[in-house]
């Protein structure tokens, strides 16, 4: 195979051209007090098994569901961040099928009507978002199997993209954006190993040129699922779309048929699971338990008030950082990870005024404040970015070597407060005044007559020794490029 | 209306996507059943409606407020104990095959 970029992959033996597409479906649960559709509290992981049950969540005979709220709302701000349309009117559907993880024999999920429609995400055009409830979570033994109910019917979006994504790059770049509007949005905490956002990659190979809207083009389709981190996405994808160009180029003599697949860690590769229901085979049907809605008639769910309601994105955050402080990406990318650096930050750059601080007070964070979180016991919450901020103005004005100022960022990190006072306290500002430092020197002068004369005969490299001596007599906390001055005249 | 009629093979389908066992026997009794239950369900259309009472518009747009979680396991032991198998506080079903 040889690739080339988006212009598809060369097959070795017919050399005919295959445009691999792939659509996603990303789950993702939503953190909220209480389940979707009851009072439990919506916490499967940090408790006993089946502690957060009911008769709603295990499937009891009679029991109502009763749909909350602020999981509707989530999904409706993921909408409007991603520029969708919401719907008017929007219903709950019964997707049924029989498995020991689904109490009810059905999943409360939509069909036909899904709270958000269209919309994309760098640059991936979405299909549609809607809202569902979770399974119920099953542990596999030898001879049986175990069900805890904890996880059953939290709520959890699911969306779905248009079959747009040519790369197995792309399809980690949106699932990477995604998780961060999710968490920057606030409504799901969006791991990958917890299951709290699940991914599955539809994946399929044409020699018809990429998806125009026209679904007939497209070749054959694996779902493939269980995709638990991002590289796996990737090699997921790569491998089946190597799979099917082998398989249509008779190089393998694997069989391709519309299915659902799994990724084996251990063997690196996909294989074959159950072979999926179709659309039909759930005899979707709305929900008769749960009243219709009509968002037109509740205020709180117009796209202004939404609107209102959302954080800055990540995108716009980028850009501003670009344009109003230009930063490096890689700092940039750190505080849209990170958000607790990011506030630091956005508090500390409002006291300075020029890029050269700028540039320097994100370089303290990213990599000075970064480290320490990492090597030290200290709470990050101790550091205040106005103070940042005087730190930086204090380096600026010769006033803290780059020593002092990493011992005051480490005093201020363990043990918070005033980055002057700190300063005047241990003993860091510089002591850049002459007069001070002038008996400093003349001591040291005094007490090295060897080197003096050494230095006096020619051996000019003995300045840095001096510079050296002066540093250790004030603590690191004289400002060497004066010291080397002082000497300088002093050993004339 | 007559003419819904449920096969032996839709049951067999049917059966499988329930994840039932059924005889040849039973088969042919619930196809025949299910095909008199639709019937009669069916008779539903028969009724005029007008079109203004087709839907109830009525009861829309009912939440409940993400407040006020349960007790932890207030519910617990009376569904665990409803339950026909436990382990560990845990439901034990058949071992679950696939996926």
């Amino acid at each position: 195979m040889t690739k080339q970029e988006d212009k598809g992959i060369i097959g070795n033996k017919t050399g005919k051209v295959y445009y691999p597409t792939i659509g996603l479906e990303i789950h993702a649960e939503m953190k909220t007090q209480t389940k979707m559709f009851c009072r439990c509290k919506n916490d499967p992981f940090n408790s006993e098994p089946n502690t957060h049950i009911c008769p709603v969540c295990t499937g009891q005979p009679g029991a109502l569901p009763f749909v909350n709220k602020q999981a509707v709302k989530n999904v409706m701000r993921v909408g409007v961040a991603l520029g969708s349309s919401l719907a008017d009117f929007s219903e709950f559907d019964r997707k049924n099928y029989f498995y020991p993880d689904i109490p009810k024999a059905y999943q409360i999920s939509q069909y036909q009507y899904p709270l958000v429609s269209g919309g994309s995400l760098v640059g991936v055009e979405l299909e549609r978002i809607h809202m569902e409830e979770d399974t119920a979570t099953s542990i596999h033994k030898t001879n049986y199997s175990l069900v805890d109910f904890n996880r059953s019917s939290v709520p959890l979006m699911e969306l779905v993209t248009m079959p747009v994504i040519h790369s197995a790059d792309k399809a980690i770049e949106f699932a990477r954006e995604l998780q961060l509007l999710l968490r920057t949005l606030g409504v799901s905490d969006a791991n990958l190993e917890k299951g709290e956002m699940r991914i599955e990659a539809n994946i399929s190979v044409s020699t018809n040129g990429h998806f125009d809207g026209d679904f007939s083009k497209l070749g054959t389709k694996t779902e493939v699922k269980n995709l638990n981190s991002f590289k796996v996405v990737g090699q997921a994808i790569d491998f089946e779309v190597a799979r099917h160009i082998a398989i249509l180029e008779g190089e393998s003599d694997g069989e391709l048929i519309q299915e659902t697949r799994g990724w084996d860690e251990n063997k690196q590769a996909t294989f074959s699971q159950r072979s999926k229901e179709t659309a039909d085979d759930y005899r979707y049907f709305p929900d008769p338990d749960i009243p219709k809605y009509r968002f037109s008639d509740l205020p709180e769910f117009s796209v202004d008030v939404l609107k209102e309601s959302l954080p800055e994105l990540p995108w716009e955050k980028r850009e501003r950082y670009k344009v109003a402080y230009g930063i490096k990406n890689e700092d940039i990318d750190f505080y849209l990870q990170n958000p607790k650096f990011g506030e630091i930050f956005d508090e500390a750059v409002n006291e300075l005024s020029s890029d050269v601080e700028y540039k320097k007070l994100s370089n303290y964070i990213s990599s000075d404040l970064a480290g320490l979180q990492k090597n030290e016991v200290g709470d990050l919450s101790n550091v205040v970015g106005t103070e940042l901020a005087v730190i930086v103005q204090m380096i600026n004005r010769g006033e803290l070597s780059s020593r002092g100022a990493k011992d005051l960022l480490l005093e201020m990190y363990k043990n918070g407060g005033k980055a002057e006072q700190i300063a005047n306290e241990k003993g860091l500002i510089q002591k850049s005044d002459p007069e001070e430092l002038k008996r400093v020197i003349e001591q040291i002068i005094l007490d090295n007559p060897k080197q003096v004369g050494e230095y006096k005969d020619g051996a000019e490299k003995l300045l840095q020794y001096f510079v050296g001596q002066g540093m250790k007599a004030t603590k690191g906390s004289a400002n060497p490029s004066i010291l080397a001055e002082l000497f300088r005249e002093g050993l004339k | 209306m007559s003419d819904i009629k449920i096969t032996k093979g839709q049951v067999e389908y049917l059966a499988s996507l329930a994840q039932l066992e059924l005889t040849r026997q039973e088969m042919e009794k619930f196809a025949s059943q299910l095909t008199s239950i639709l019937q009669y369900v069916n008779r539903i259309k028969d009724v005029e409606l007008s079109d203004d009472v087709q839907r109830n518009f009525n009861n829309v747009n009912t939440f409940r407020n993400d407040d006020n979680p349960h007790k932890a396991g207030e519910h617990r032991d009376a569904i665990l104990e409803a339950m026909p198998e436990t382990k560990d506080n845990l439901l034990v079903v058949k071992k679950i095959l696939n996926n």
